[in-house]
C-alpha cells in the first residue's frame, strides 16, 4: 500500500496538467513545425516553440515556481532578467545586425530613405487603433511596433514600457517578418496598377567613399540619438556594428559580431522570450487581439510606403517616376522585403531589376524603424 | 482596373473609418473620469507639470474599461502620431542631407586628388 502511494505520489505531476498548457504546448509545436517545414524565420520561432513547451510544464523548474512557500529560481528567468528585462540581448543582437548590413545602396542614392520613413505610418496608425482598442498608451505602443518589422526593437520598446504583452509581442513580430512574402504581394498589387509595377528605374552608380561609409553611422547616430535620447542605445548599437564592418580594421571583430555574437544572442533570445508564453499569461482574448493588430501595423505600413512614392510620382516628371513597389520594402525586415519588391517587378516586366532600389529602401527601413522606435519611447510619455 | 477599384474601395474604407472614429471621439458621450483626463491632458508640457496625477487617473481609467472600444482615445493618440511622423520624416531628411553633403565633399577630395596625381 505504502508502496501504491509513493509511486502515485511520483507521478502526482500528471494531475497538475491544465488544458491551457495542452494548448501551449499545441501553439509550441505550432512554432517548431512552422521553423522546421516552413523555414519561418527558424532562429527565433524553434527556440521559442521549445521553450513555450519547457515552460508550460507542469511545476516546470526552467521557470521560477514558488511551492509551499519556498521560492525556486528557474534558469529562464534568470536569463530573461540578464538579457532582457535590462534590455541587453536585443541591444547585443543589434551589434551583429549593424556588422551585416551594407548602407551602400543607401550611400549612393540618400534619397531613397525617405520612403523607410512612409513606411512606418502603420506603426503610429496602429497605436492609435490599439489605443482605441482600451489597451493603455505603453502598452499599444510596444504593439504597434510589431509593424515596424523588427524584432529587437520590438523586444525593446515592450520591455521599456514593461508591457505585459511582451511574449505575444515577440510571436507576433517574429511570425510576420517570416510571412513578409505572403503578406506584402497582395496589398502590394492592391494599391497599384499594373503600369505602375512596370516603372523601370535608372540605377545610380556612385562610388561611395570608405570615408563617408564610416562617418555614416558615426553621424546617423548623433542626428537620431539628439532627436530621441532614448534612441541612443538602439540605433547606436546598431550604428556601432555597422562601424567595426566599415572601419576595415576591425574584420575579426566584424566577422565576430556577425556570425557568433548574432548566434549566441539568438540562440538564448528565443528561448528566454518563452518566459513569457506561460498558459495564464499568453492565452488570453488580448493575445489573439495583438496578433490581429500586428498584421494591421505590417499591411499599413506596406501601404503608406506604397501610396507615398505614388504621391510622389503626381509631382515628378514622367521620366523620373518611381516604381511605387519599392515604397514597401521600407519595413525593416531585411532582405526579404526587398526580395519580394524584386520579384514582384519581375513578374510584370521580366527585364526591370527593382533590387538595388528596393534594397536600398530596405536598409534606409531597418534605420527609420529604429528611429521611429526611439520617437515612440520619447513621445509615449509626454501623452501617457 | 479591378486593382484600382479595390484600393479606391479601401481607402474610402479607411477614410469612413478615421472620420466615424474623430466623430465618434467629438460625440461621444464618455465618462467624467475619462473627459476629465483629456481635458486637463491637451498639452505634453502640462502633462510634464503635472506627471503624477494623469497616469494614476489614465491607469485607472484602463483598469476600470478592460479593452472596450474607445474611439475618444484619439485625441491623444492622433498628436502622437502626427508628431511621430513628421519627426521621422524631419530625422531623415537631416540624415539625407548630411549623406548628400558627404557624397559631395568625397567625390570633390578624389577628384582634386586625381588632379594632383595627373599634374
Amino acid at each position: 500500500m505504502n508502496f501504491l502511494a509513493q509511486m502515485g505520489e511520483l507521478f502526482s505531476n500528471f494531475g497538475n496538467i491544465t488544458w491551457q498548457q495542452v494548448a501551449m504546448w499545441c501553439i509550441g509545436g505550432l512554432l517548431i513545425y512552422l521553423a522546421i517545414k516552413k523555414d519561418m524565420e527558424p532562429t527565433l520561432l524553434l527556440p521559442m516553440g521549445f521553450g513555450a513547451i519547457l515552460v508550460n510544464l507542469p511545476l516546470s523548474g526552467a521557470v521560477t515556481q514558488t511551492i509551499d512557500g519556498i521560492t525556486e529560481i528557474g534558469v529562464i528567468d534568470v536569463l530573461f532578467n540578464a538579457g532582457i528585462a535590462n534590455e541587453l540581448f536585443p541591444l547585443l543582437l543589434f551589434v551583429g545586425i549593424g556588422a551585416m548590413i551594407d548602407f551602400g545602396p543607401v550611400l549612393s542614392n540618400p534619397k531613397l530613405m525617405i520612403f523607410g520613413a512612409a513606411a512606418q505610418f502603420g506603426i503610429f496608425f496602429t497605436l492609435c487603433l490599439a489605443s482605441c482598442f482600451g489597451f493603455e498608451l505603453k502598452d499599444a505602443a510596444s504593439i504597434a511596433i510589431i509593424g515596424a518589422a523588427d524584432g529587437p526593437t520590438s523586444i525593446f520598446v515592450a520591455q521599456h514600457f514593461a508591457s505585459k504583452y511582451v511574449g505575444a509581442i515577440m510571436v507576433a513580430a517574429y511570425s510576420y517578418m517570416a510571412l513578409v512574402p505572403i503578406i506584402q504581394p497582395p496589398v502590394i498589387k492592391l494599391l497599384t496598377t499594373k503600369n505602375e509595377r512596370r516603372i523601370r528605374m535608372t540605377n545610380k552608380d556612385l562610388n561611395v567613399s570608405k570615408r563617408a561609409r564610416i562617418l555614416f553611422p558615426i553621424i546617423v547616430t548623433m542626428i537620431a540619438g539628439i532627436v530621441s535620447p532614448k534612441s541612443v542605445a538602439l540605433i547606436g548599437f546598431l550604428m556601432f556594428g555597422n562601424l567595426i564592418r566599415e572601419c576595415g580594421v576591425l574584420d575579426n571583430l566584424s566577422e565576430t559580431a556577425q556570425k557568433v555574437l548574432a548566434n549566441l544572442v539568438t540562440l538564448f533570445l528565443g528561448i528566454t522570450i518563452a518566459t513569457k508564453m506561460q498558459a495564464d499569461q499568453f492565452l488570453q482574448l488580448d493575445t489573439l487581439l495583438i496578433i490581429g493588430l500586428g498584421l494591421f501595423a505590417f499591411v499599413f505600413d506596406t501601404a503608406g510606403g506604397v501610396l507615398f512614392a505614388k504621391l510622389l510620382n503626381v509631382f515628378l516628371p514622367k521620366d523620373k517616376k518611381i516604381n511605387p513597389m519599392i515604397g514597401a520594402a521600407g519595413i525593416s525586415a531585411f532582405p526579404m522585403s526587398a526580395r519580394v519588391v524584386h520579384k514582384l517587378g519581375l513578374e510584370e516586366d521580366n527585364s526591370n531589376f527593382l533590387l538595388m532600389h528596393a534594397v536600398g529602401v530596405n536598409v534606409s527601413g531597418q534605420i527609420a524603424s529604429v528611429i521611429a522606435g526611439g520617437l515612440i519611447l520619447s513621445l509615449v510619455p509626454m501623452f501617457s | 482596373m479591378k486593382m484600382k477599384y479595390l484600393a479606391l474601395a479601401l481607402a474610402t474604407c479607411l477614410l469612413a473609418l478615421l472620420m466615424t472614429l474623430s466623430i465618434g471621439a467629438t460625440d461621444v458621450t464618455v465618462p467624467e473620469t475619462i473627459a476629465e483626463t483629456t481635458a486637463e491632458t491637451v498639452t505634453a508640457e502640462e502633462m510634464a507639470t503635472e506627471p503624477t496625477e494623469t497616469a494614476a487617473e489614465s491607469e485607472s481609467d484602463g483598469d476600470a474599461d478592460g479593452l472596450a472600444f474607445r474611439p475618444d482615445t484619439l485625441k491623444n493618440t492622433l498628436p502622437i502620431m502626427g508628431m511621430g511622423m513628421l519627426g521621422i520624416f524631419l530625422v531623415t531628411g537631416v540624415i539625407v542631407l548630411v549623406i548628400m553633403l558627404l557624397n559631395w565633399i568625397s567625390n570633390s577630395v578624389e577628384k582634386r586628388k586625381g588632379g594632383e596625381d595627373g599634374e
